[in-house]
């Protein structure tokens, strides 16, 4: 996808980035070290991200994909979790079993098979349809499934150096902070825009 | 101090004092003062408390931060200054909780907070008498004045010579900031073409060097957690002279029970740590854990002699919280506009903040100027799956064409808007707390007309308003004060009505919720409970 900042790369200024910021970060360029999905459900995952943050590249998938495999095995606790709703690890699983069966129903294969034009096909009907998804004899609506996948991919999407650098965004400052901050001013490490 | 488990470092940061078993403590047996949570509320009354010679202990569920290593700058990792336990929530418009409006840890919100340090007008205290609306604080400003200067200079808030709304109308401590940021400079230039006025935020971050903390760099993280400790927390001002003064702060300690006594006085706390369960006695037991923990322990608490939950003869307990409504207005600019810029807050307009019955409800409301990162703007404006693929894709990557303004909105109390237990239990087998919020009709007109006062600001400022985003920020009530012991938890000093050795302080005694951030309220309150129990207890009447 065209972007504003082709020549900026947000990690070439990470020796000025304090050292607990610059582990944080490295370590989202690492390849994920499954310790809770599996198989299938590593696959459909994927692909539902995928579909979901309209980016196919592995490099940024992989770290969606190690931010939800770390959150399956944490035991902090979800902030808040709607009345009606099954707990986060039980929403994911099951939910990514119910999209696998409903993709089965309408196209006769699993999720990750289909084209990617036919996943966001499927994907905008379930949001416009909002089924209720029965599976291993929990019924979840679908909407409800796939924006908790939404939010959590779009967080850790969005927190990949590489979308930092496309989309101008500076990030870390510390410890030498902003001192153009003014309307038109950038400091010289910021991105800058191609004329 | 090297980088260590977040969970369990600085617990014995008082160096010799302590022992890690925790049954050798520094009050072991019996403090004058055990509060629980060391956030706004619970630091100031830590500080004041032990200035004056009495035996503190503060206990905090959260760890004791360390800015340097445990604070990043980014998004993702530092959700976890908020209280992620899980909470139940329901209702027509069930809250976000966590990072958005709570903290963990020492510090507590102050540690994530933007720093907008705002007084309530007169009129917020008597929101009854004067639009019909809400409930009359026990407290009127003229009562709260003397402790807002004191917080304001204590902690060296900067702002503008003139601050045009409201009874005090400057000039703060220290200068306000400057500079300010291009989102700052185009929400004064949308409000100066439309005759609003507006200002540079008064804010709890230091614009000049104080107290051995260097002025503000502008890095932008405010929420995030301040690294060069140049924003205001309790974390860095108050608890660490509280432990000068000789309190002592057990950190990651979860209090899991109020302990009472035939007599119905308390008499201390149960806290587990580390999966060790642990008692606190102490003459004054005061809860200084927000609008959601404080209720739940007060009916977790619940006995024979107290079969509702303790302190709720009232049955007000848990009842009438409130956030602010806080939708946020997105244009889209032709200019870059950088939202990661500077101090996320620097400036705003109260404008709106008056009831005026022409509107057609009653109350108002701040608007903000408002800093955004990527993770809480892509968040935002798809939420419920508003934007996804590559349409979602192609907006963020303009991120930095965007501005942004943020309303506080006042959110009027009622008592369906409640905490209560739910069936499940946490770790400590503790029920979870249910937390049920709709908004009503009043809320609602008040959002609508905010919302197109923030899309004409943004397009005089030249903008295109594209995305709104409904949210909510702060939370208040819960255990509300009042003079009659039929329809509040508290007295004015936060003395709970049935147990006189219980005190409730923070957001959770707020009657009505005003229009305004809540962190000076909070502090200036705190620092008034303060004097109350100091009074009280020289003269032996508690």
């Amino acid at each position: 996808m065209e972007h504003h900042y082709p020549d900026f790369d947000v990690m070439a200024q990470k020796e000025h980035w304090d050292k607990h910021t610059q582990q944080i970060v490295e370590r989202r360029l690492e390849a994920p070290m499954y310790q809770s999905l599996s198989g299938d459900e590593i696959t459909t995952l994927s692909s539902l991200c995928s579909t979901l943050i309209g980016d196919n590249r592995k490099a940024v998938l992989d770290y969606v994909m190690s931010h939800f495999d770390n959150k399956l095995i944490s035991d902090i606790g979800e902030g808040q979790r709607q009345k009606e709703l099954p707990k986060f690890g039980q929403l994911v699983r099951l939910g990514l079993k119910a999209l696998d069966g409903y993709a089965k129903s309408t196209h006769s294969a699993r999720f990750h098979q289909l084209t990617e034009q036919q996943q966001s096909e499927l994907i905008q009907q379930l949001i416009d349809q909002d089924p209720k998804l029965d599976v291993d004899g929990v019924r979840m609506k679908a909407k409800d499934f796939l924006s908790m996948i939404h939010t959590e991919a779009v967080a850790a999407y969005y927190s990949h150096p590489t979308v930092w650098s496309e989309m101008g965004y500076a990030g870390p400052a510390y410890p030498r902070g902003y001192v153009r901050t003014e309307r038109g001013l950038t400091d010289p490490w910021e991105a800058k825009r191609r004329a | 101090m090297h980088n260590q488990d977040p969970v369990f470092h600085n617990i014995d940061h008082v160096a010799g004092r302590r022992r890690p078993d925790l049954q050798h403590r520094k009050y072991t047996d019996g403090a004058d003062i055990c509060i629980v949570g060391a956030g706004a509320a619970g630091g100031v009354l830590a500080y004041e408390l032990s200035k004056a010679s009495l035996n503190v202990v503060v206990i905090e569920a959260g760890p004791f931060w360390n800015p340097q290593t445990d604070f990043a700058s980014d998004e993702l990792s530092m959700q976890q200054l908020g209280w992620q336990d899980t909470r139940i929530v329901s209702g027509s418009n069930p809250l976000t909780l966590g990072h958005n409006n709570s903290g963990r840890g020492v510090g507590g919100g102050t540690t994530h907070f933007t720093g907008v340090f705002l007084r309530f007008h007169e009129d917020d205290f008597r929101t009854k008498t004067m639009d019909g609306v809400g409930e009359d604080w026990p407290v009127a400003y003229e009562d709260l004045e003397p402790y807002y200067d004191k917080i304001e200079k204590e902690i060296a808030v900067s702002g503008p010579k003139h601050f045009p709304w409201g009874p005090f109308q400057g000039p703060y401590p220290y200068p306000e900031r400057e500079p300010i940021s291009a989102n700052a400079q185009l929400f004064q230039l949308g409000c100066e073409k439309l005759g609003i006025r507006s200002v540079v935020a008064p804010l709890a971050i230091n614009s000049a060097p104080f107290d051995g903390r260097p002025p503000c760099i502008n890095r932008g993280f405010c929420n995030q957690g301040c690294l060069p400790n140049a924003k205001f927390s309790t974390l860095v001002h108050h608890i660490p002279k509280a432990i000068g003064f000789g309190a002592e702060v057990l950190s990651d300690c979860m209090v899991t029970q109020i302990l009472t006594n035939n007599d119905g006085r308390v008499t201390g706390v149960t806290f587990v740590h580390d999966g060790q369960t642990y008692q606190q006695t102490a003459r004054v037991v005061i809860l200084a854990s927000f609008v959601i923990e404080t209720p739940r322990l007060l009916l977790h608490s619940a006995n024979a002699k107290f079969p509702n939950g303790l302190a709720n003869s009232s049955g007000w307990v848990g009842k009438a919280i409130m956030p602010h409504s806080s939708h946020d207005l997105y244009g889209r600019f032709n200019e870059e506009v950088r939202l990661y810029k500077g101090t996320p807050v620097l400036a705003l307009t109260q404008e709106f903040y008056q009831s005026d019955p022409s509107r057609g409800f009653a109350r108002g409301y701040t608007l903000s100027a408002h800093g955004s990162r990527p993770v809480e703007m892509a968040k935002g404006i798809s939420k419920k799956l508003k934007l996804w693929g590559p349409t979602l894709r192609n907006k963020m990557l303009d991120y930095n064409f965007y501005g942004r303004i943020t309303l506080v909105g006042e959110v009027l109390p009622d008592d369906k808007n409640c905490v209560t237990l739910a069936d499940e239990k946490d770790e400590y087998g503790i029920q979870l707390a249910d937390v049920s919020f709709s908004y009503g009709t009043n809320d609602k007109a008040l959002i609508a007309h905010a919302v197109e006062k923030m899309h004409e600001i943004i397009t005089a400022a030249g903008g295109t308003p594209e995305f709104l985003v409904e949210d909510t920020a702060h939370l208040m009530g819960g255990c509300r004060m009042g003079n009659d012991p039929a329809s509040s938890v508290t007295n004015s000093f936060g003395q709970t009505h049935d147990i006189p050795n219980l005190f409730i302080s923070g957001a959770s005694l707020f009657v009505t919720s005003s229009g305004a951030n809540p962190t000076n309220t909070v502090m200036a309150l705190a620092a008034r409970t303060a004097d109350y129990i100091k009074d009280t207890l020289n003269q032996r009447s508690i």
